[in-house]
Parts: structure tokens; C-alpha cells; sequence
């Protein structure tokens, strides 16, 4: 297949000029709305396609550093952190890695052998927690994820699954709904790229490195999810971008039902809902367990 | 053709010549999921394969 300029297509109708200038539209575009020049940028690097991709974008746009979570996951997340400190001195991004070991006390490979949740569920608490305790401490105005549409469409789809439509309002390309001092805006400049795009225009650049899947990823509910929706956009091609357009449509409406107000924790002071942040519930099961 | 499936890190030989996408159906490989590449060129599900090539299979679901 030829794109519209005569050269060979690598994806779907377009040659790699043509679908490399597509995909950074997308992200500029989104990137632009939600994060202004003057901002200091932090983005969260785990030294994945996503990850690189994002930064290598916003890093052309505004004040970057790339802030690492070094979640202590043998044979995985040292290897992925490699990946990482070679593209930010590749291209001279400034980076910081910080570590649960150091934050927390234990790596999650010791965390999961004495706390009993599903160790997505620790990792997500505590990865949560130390990016935006680290984005605050480093100055960030804006902290940056590479999430793209395949995760919102899972996490929009898992959310209703179980229910959980109070979580809804706070999902969309720049999350939250309610502005503190202490959270750190979100925003997920390739919101309306697919996973498979993404994928593809780190391959084109040569940022993407060797698959390496996290030991843990079984556990996942949104693995089965994602199993889902990828088996629907082959029978209904399209299906992921339709969940985002609708999801989108309804999220202007759904940041304006009434939220519950932001908390600080009483034992750490990061914001959360409750009086006690997760983190801090999962730290007390770990010290007297 | 010697097909490497990056996921599961292994090399099958494939008795095949035709289209991308039919090579994957008939791997049983959902398409949204991979990129198909030969020699360090990214293919189309329409791109036509011969028996002598060397393709590599990546998976573009992030590995957690």
C-alpha cells in the first residue's frame, strides 16, 4: 500500500513521515490545551514506549525533568530503568530516580510477600503517592503520565464494571476535578493515541527496547480488560476510540456532579479521601505484620 | 519463513506466502496487539510476505 505521497505505508495508509507528523498532532494538540510553556513539567518514566514517547514530546515543549519510581521489581524494573537513563542522556533530559526502598523501607517484591492485596494494588498506591510527593518536591506544576487510549478505555470500562462511577469524573486527559495545593495536576498528552500507534512511532524513532512484561501483570484486572477491548476492536474496529469520543462527551457533565472533598492524611499530609491515605493503611499492615 | 514471536521469545518456521493479516489469523495473533516487522521495516496488514522471509513479531501491549 502506497500513502497519499507515493512512499510505502507502515501504518495502515500512511509512510513513517506522514504517520510520525499524525501522531505528534495528536499529542501537541492535547499537550498544548493542558500544559503551557511557562510549566515545569514533570514526567513519570518507566522507561517504556509510552513513557519515552511522552517525553521526548513534552521535553521539546516546556521545562522537563523525567521522574523514575523504582518500584523494586527484580529482573524487570532494573532493566527498564537502564532503558531510561540511556534515552535521557541521549537526548539531555534531566531525570531523578527514586525508589520504594528508600521512600517506604521494602522493595514491592518484599511488600508482596507480607501484605496480602493483589500487588498491582500495592504498586498503584504507592507509585501514586511518591510521584506526586516527588512532582511537589521538584517544583512540577504539571505532572505528566504517558498514559494513551488503550489504558482510558480500560480504566473507563473497568470503573463501570465494578461500579465505581463516583471514579469517573476524575479520569480525561487532565485528571482530578478538584484543585489543591499538595496534588499535582495530571495531564496524558496521548490521550487519543492507541496503544498500537504508540507502539509504532517509538519503533519508528528507535525508543523502544526489547518486551519485557512485569511479573505481577497477571494479577491483573485490567489485563483481562484489556484482553476484552482488544478482541472488540477487531470484530468492531474502532470500538476503543468510540469509548474515548462518548467518554469525553459526558466528562464535562461529570465534573460537575458533586465530589467528595480533598483530605489530608493525618498521618502523612499527602491528599486522599479518607483520613488515612492508602499508602499509610498498607504501611501499618507491613510494620506489624 | 522463520517467524520470531517476541512475547513468548521463540522462532517458528512457517510454511506461508500471502498477507500480513493472514499470516497473523493464521497464528491465531489478534492484530491490534503486535507490529509486524522485516528486516527493521515496520509492515501493513496488507503488506505480501514470500516463504524466504524473516519476520519478528512485537507485541505492543506494555509489558505492565
Amino acid at each position: 500500500m502506497k500513502c497519499k505521497c507515493r512512499k510505502k505505508a507502515v501504518f495502515q495508509n500512511l509512510c513513517k513521515d506522514h504517520f510520525c507528523t499524525a501522531v505528534e498532532a495528536k499529542v501537541i494538540k492535547t499537550m498544548k490545551k493542558y500544559v503551557k510553556p511557562t510549566d515545569k513539567v514533570i514526567v513519570a518514566v518507566s522507561g517504556g514506549k509510552d513513557s519515552l514517547t511522552v517525553l521526548s514530546l513534552v521535553s521539546k515543549h516546556a521545562k522537563t525533568i523525567a521522574l523514575c519510581i523504582d518500584e523494586g521489581i527484580a529482573q524487570y524494573r532494573d532493566i527498564t530503568i537502564q532503558d531510561m537513563v540511556t534515552f535521557c542522556k541521549k537526548n539531555n533530559v534531566e531525570y531523578v530516580i527514586v525508589s520504594f526502598k528508600d521512600e517506604y523501607g521494602k522493595t514491592l517484591d518484599e511488600m508482596t510477600k507480607i501484605l496480602k492485596e493483589n500487588p498491582c494494588t500495592i504498586c498503584g498506591a504507592f507509585r501514586r503517592h511518591l510521584l506526586n510527593k516527588k512532582a511537589r518536591e521538584l517544583g512540577a506544576t504539571v505532572l505528566v503520565t504517558g498514559h494513551n487510549m488503550d489504558d482510558e478505555s480500560q480504566a473507563i470500562m473497568m470503573n463501570l464494571m465494578r461500579h465505581q462511577l463516583d471514579i469517573l469524573p476524575r479520569l480525561g486527559p487532565k485528571t482530578g476535578v478538584i484543585k489543591d495545593d499538595r496534588f499535582i495536576q495530571r495531564v496524558k498528552p496521548l490521550y487519543f493515541v492507541s496503544e498500537k500507534e504508540v507502539a509504532a512511532y517509538a519503533f519508528l524513532k528507535g525508543f523502544n527496547s526489547a518486551y519485557k512484561e512485569c511479573p505481577y501483570a497477571f494479577h491483573a484486572y485490567r489485563a483481562s480488560v484489556c484482553n476484552f477491548l482488544n478482541n472488540a476492536e477487531v470484530l468492531y474496529p474502532g470500538a476503543k476510540q468510540r469509548i474515548i469520543n462518548k467518554f469525553m462527551k459526558k466528562l464535562l457533565i461529570l465534573k460537575k456532579s458533586p465530589v467528595k472533598d480533598i483530605n489530608y492524611c493525618r498521618t502523612c499530609s499527602e491528599p486522599c479521601v479518607g483520613d488515612i491515605c492508602k499508602v499509610c493503611q498498607l504501611l501499618e499492615k507491613l510494620w506489624t505484620s | 519463513m522463520k517467524v520470531f514471536i517476541e512475547r513468548v521469545n521463540k522462532t517458528k518456521t512457517v510454511q506461508f506466502k500471502g498477507k500480513v493479516k493472514d499470516l497473523l489469523k493464521r497464528l491465531n495473533i489478534n492484530p491490534v496487539v503486535v507490529l509486524v516487522v522485516r528486516n527493521s521495516e515496520l509492515l501493513t496488514e496488507d503488506d505480501v510476505l514470500s516463504n524466504k522471509d524473516e519476520i519478528k513479531i512485537m507485541s505492543v501491549v506494555s509489558g505492565g
